[in-house]
């Protein structure tokens, strides 16, 4: 049986011969989980991310003549790094025009929204505080904790030190927490009254 | 309450999540998906025609007006003056 990184070289090679129906395939087959990603790297900004993405299998159609098939990178990682470096870019041309401090206090997320879309779906509330952290503590977290990266490559894609990805993270897990902790206790006063 | 490890937990089963691209997104996609180029015999050597044009004018301009060629060329276009004793006048006795 083929692996799926032979499989996907060869589909991006008949897309860039004008195969059309092979490309269709390859942007069904990681269009979606590349979408979910920038949807968390964007804190849930859908034009952002679509963007993002857009822009993302642009560089792979310009990049795919120049493909080896027998890499050890499967189109789905590259993409992936791809929509990070561009997430990570456009967060830090934005923070030139608008300086956020990331220590300022959280904004208070809206409560009745939040606590029934804790008892709703325990992943949208994580979704809806992920979405509430800071631009780069959210990308820190959800590229070490969601995508697995590590913090050596974490500092390379945010363009910062290890230590400073090592205190983003352990600042974002814990307003992650804190804002858990505040919906589980708005759903149980949300139950009680 | 959510404690760490749970919250380590979700976030990583996170990582399988999709979401479905727009028609209109998954359509810009496909339309950006250059033409393919055809390979054409004659373009290659689009490439050598103009140095090779521009060997064959030089070649041509030297052997067809030499004069025209050596006065560009410093040093040869008039003979060489030369003034005053020869140096090699001094070490006369000596050779």
């Amino acid at each position: 049986m083929r692996d799926a990184a032979t499989e996907e070289a060869d589909l991006l090679a008949r897309a860039v011969d004008g195969d059309r129906a092979a490309a269709a395939v390859l942007v069904d087959r990681l269009g979606p989980k590349l979408m979910a990603f920038s949807l968390k790297m964007t804190g849930g900004d859908r034009a952002e991310a679509e963007e993002i993405v857009q822009e993302a299998f642009l560089r792979l159609w310009r990049k795919a003549p120049d493909w080896t098939g027998d890499g050890p990178a499967r189109l789905s990682t590259w993409l992936g790094r791809v929509a990070a470096n561009l997430a990570v870019d456009r967060h830090r041309k934005r923070g030139r025009t608008t300086p956020l401090d990331e220590d300022a206090p959280l904004p208070d997320p809206d409560p009745g929204a939040l606590a029934g879309l804790i008892a709703a779906d325990r992943r949208a509330a994580i979704q809806a505080a992920l979405a509430a952290l800071p631009d780069r503590q959210r990308q820190a977290v959800v590229l070490r904790l969601v995508e697995g990266y590590s913090n050596p490559d974490i500092a390379a894609t945010m363009g910062t030190g290890v230590e400073a990805v090592e205190s983003l993270i352990a600042r974002g897990k814990r307003r992650l927490a804190t804002l858990l902790r505040g919906l589980d206790e708005e759903e149980r006063n949300g139950t009680d009254g | 309450m959510a404690d760490d490890r749970e919250i380590d937990r979700w976030l990583a089963e996170m990582a399988e999540d999709e979401a479905p691209l727009s028609p209109g997104l998954r359509a810009a996609i496909l339309d950006g998906l250059p033409a393919p180029q055809r390979w054409v015999w004659w373009r290659p050597a689009l490439v050598w025609t103009g140095p090779m044009a521009a060997a064959l004018c030089g070649i041509w301009l030297g052997l067809a007006q030499p004069a025209l060629v050596l006065q560009a060329v410093p040093g040869l276009g008039e003979p060489v003056a030369v003034g005053g004793a020869d140096p090699l006048d001094e070490w006369e006795g000596w050779l």
